[in-house]
């Protein structure tokens, strides 16, 4: 599993960059003033799709996602670099590379636990492909 | 075998058995057989003799420009 982006007619294997909000210090009592929390939520949520194809992300948007509650300033701008970083980063997704001389075996595994949390009924689910 | 709202993929390491489920289901309803999966979810899948590439370039544009990131 590789991040990698077609260029047309070839392969460009990408280094993925450093962690892109590591270092900025996110509290839950961030600077600046509140921001619209339905907003932040919405990019938050965008954000969490996107992680699809896009493991290089995850890290950022689940430490954005602990602030969801109440949301400053501060938080925003780390979305906001995300985001940025993103922009750059468009042609980035996964590759199942074929392995020689063999048949192209792509394997898939998954688990779901369906409203597990007692208290508000949410579910755990993963899952993994590789090549 | 993969549903959402009215969109369906289906894979299989078996192509006799995958071909009779296309078969059965397209007898039974009504659709269109698209071929080998391009688009699906927001995801983009590239086919080659190399691999598998899947990206979500589309999707992404999409979302820099809702949270107004085109500048």
């Amino acid at each position: 599993m590789l991040v990698r982006s077609w260029k047309g007619s070839e392969w460009m294997i990408n280094p993925v960059q450093v962690p892109i909000i590591s270092g900025t210090k996110l509290a839950r009592d961030g600077e600046g003033e509140k921001i619209d929390s339905t907003y932040y939520k919405q990019m938050i949520g965008s954000l969490m799709y996107m992680t699809a194809t896009r493991p290089d992300l995850t890290y950022d948007v689940s430490l954005i996602s602990r602030f969801m509650e109440a949301p400053t300033e501060l938080h925003y701008q780390a979305v906001r670099k995300i985001l940025r970083y993103l922009k750059g980063t468009l042609d980035y997704g996964l590759f199942y590379k074929k392995r020689k001389s063999e048949r192209h075996e792509l394997v898939g595994f998954s688990d779901s636990d369906y409203a597990r949390d007692v208290d508000d009924c949410k579910s755990t689910s993963e899952y993994v492909f590789f090549s | 075998m993969c549903l959402y709202v009215d969109d369906l993929i289906f894979t299989g390491n078996d192509e006799g058995m995958f071909r009779t489920f296309k078969q059965s289901v397209m007898k039974k309803f009504e659709m269109t057989d698209l071929g080998k999966i391009k688009y699906f979810l927001g995801i983009e899948v590239t086919q080659s003799a190399g691999g598998i590439f899947i990206c979500q370039k589309k999707y992404a544009r999409e979302v820099l420009e809702r949270f107004r990131m085109d500048d």
